[in-house]
């Protein structure tokens, strides 16, 4: 019985750790696209993103049927649920990743580049914090998970930062509404992709200790010697 | 020596250092275990690890087995239950016992069920008619065979003769119910109907159940305790035990990868 349930779960996890790299995958080249304001890749985002809405679709109901068909307990149990959960968390991630594809192409039809005031700091934060959300979960290493928890802060203040600094500028420039509002929108997305990091994190704490982790102060995560 | 507490509002039966042994044969080491009241609690482990003879010291059943020692302790009332002293027909009536097979006697319904009544010496019609009707409605099984309280058990389906059996074990009105693997020759529908009794049962009664079955130990009890060799390896919640067990070798158990 365990056996089948292992061929099962080995398939599911491939298939998780596929939507994992294709969904930081998508990001880091998008980071990449905004420095260089590549606009050819910014349009291949509805098409990229209906890819991660399949994949998901596929690890949901591959989920369901484990569940169904070996009522999985403890480990077993706790692994399912963690990738039925972190599954919604990262097709999150790539829905963001599409809106602010979406945004820097318009901030091209100002002639403005999408990586200035503090986007790309926030960029360079948040794509640790993907990376090291699904290595921490694809290693179960529990350390890694709680640096990412820890990093979620510095971007919320440079997500703060913004408007402080795009309310200055906006004053000298106060025609260019809609660009700004791109900006302010772009930092709003990557500040939530910093926070779906944070669960895929508090995700693998319950998947390895099987307590609830989430909405705890920050001194609660502990990293282990 | 003053009694020593036993029970109180939350527990029952209190087990210590129990070992018991089949003539050579240590078959359990060691056991401390508290039974909680009005709950049920499920002992669950590999055949042979020693559930269903923890079960059957709790009754002394294992006094019908020639060479067998138990020492230890089992608190019960404030007494203790291995004593030779003990009135084991009125420990039996307080710790009542179902079987993994119904073993309905070749009776009358009615009678199956006033059976423990009449050899407490209980012969009063009106007395035995009211246990009869509360016990069989207590197991859900009144409306079933009520127009036929005088026929013989021996024609009720396996999941009413387990049912019958639950009832001729409650009509003496028990403190505990030990249960050993009482579904596991029903169909799931009347496990089903087994289960919502045992549901029903613990507001009145502590049970105690023995299962191979991982899924109904989740379903139906609050407390699971799991045993390996003879052992009590980890007692917890059943949600605890089923969701994060502090126990490797009860991991692995229930999640299938032992042996």
């Amino acid at each position: 019985m365990h056996r089948h349930f292992e061929k099962g779960h080995k398939k599911l996890n491939s298939m998780f750790e596929d939507l994992c790299n294709t969904v930081e995958n998508n990001f880091t080249q998008l980071t990449l696209a905004m420095e260089k304001m590549d606009v050819s890749y910014f349009d291949k985002f509805p098409d990229l993103d209906l890819s991660i809405d399949e994949k998901e679709i596929a690890i949901e109901e591959e989920c369901l049927k484990l569940l169904a068909l070996y009522q999985p307990v403890a480990g077993d149990l706790r692994s399912i649920i963690a990738i039925l959960k972190v599954n919604g968390e990262i097709e999150r991630i790539g829905d963001l990743t599409s809106n602010i594809a979406y945004r820097a192409k318009s901030l091209h039809s100002f002639k403005m580049e999408a990586s200035a005031f503090l986007i790309p700091e926030i960029c360079t934060i948040v794509r640790k914090m993907l990376h090291n959300s699904l290595k921490s979960f694809m290693n179960r290493d529990r350390n890694m998970a709680i640096k990412v928890c820890h990093l979620d802060e510095q971007v919320d203040d440079l997500h703060g930062d913004m408007y402080k600094v795009l309310r200055v500028d906006f004053e000298k420039n106060p025609k260019k509404y809609d660009a700004y509002m791109s900006y302010i929108s772009m930092s709003r997305f990557l500040e939530r992709i910093g926070d779906h990091t944070t669960n895929i994190a508090e995700d693998l704490l319950y998947l390895m200790e099987g307590e609830i982790f989430r909405h705890r102060k920050i001194e609660v995560y502990r990293p282990t010697d | 020596m003053a009694p020593v507490q036993t029970t109180n509002k939350t527990s029952i039966i209190k087990i210590t250092d129990l070992d018991f042994f089949y003539g050579d044969t240590q078959a359990l080491f060691k056991i401390n275990l508290t039974i909680a009241k009005n709950r049920i609690t499920s002992f669950i482990g590999p055949s042979g690890c020693g559930k269903s003879t923890l079960l059957r010291c709790m009754n002394r059943m294992y006094d019908v087995i020639r060479n067998t020692k138990a020492s230890g302790s089992i608190l019960f009332d404030n007494n203790n239950i291995l004593q030779t002293s003990t009135d084991v027909t009125g420990l039996r009536r307080r710790i009542g016992m179902v079987f993994q097979k119904s073993n309905p006697f070749a009776k009358t319904i009615y009678e199956n069920v006033v059976y423990g009544l009449r050899i407490a010496g209980e012969n009063k019609k009106s007395v035995l008619d009211q246990a009869v009707e509360e016990s069989l409605k207590g197991t859900s099984l009144f409306d079933e065979v009520k127009d036929r309280l005088n026929e013989s058990a021996l024609g009720l389906s396996g999941g009413q003769m387990q049912r019958l059996c639950i009832a001729r074990a409650i009509a003496i009105k028990p403190d505990v119910i030990l249960m050993d693997e009482p579904c596991s020759a029903l169909d799931p529908k009347s496990t089903a109907k087994v289960e919502e009794l045992m549901l029903n049962l613990k507001k009145d009664y502590s049970i105690v159940i023995v299962t191979h079955n991982m899924q109904q130990s989740s379903r139906i009890s609050e407390y699971t305790a799991f045993f390996l060799e003879g052992r009590l390896m980890e007692k917890d919640t059943t949600q605890k035990i089923f969701t994060n067990p502090s126990k490797k070798e009860t991991e692995d158990y229930i999640t299938g990868k032992f042996g």
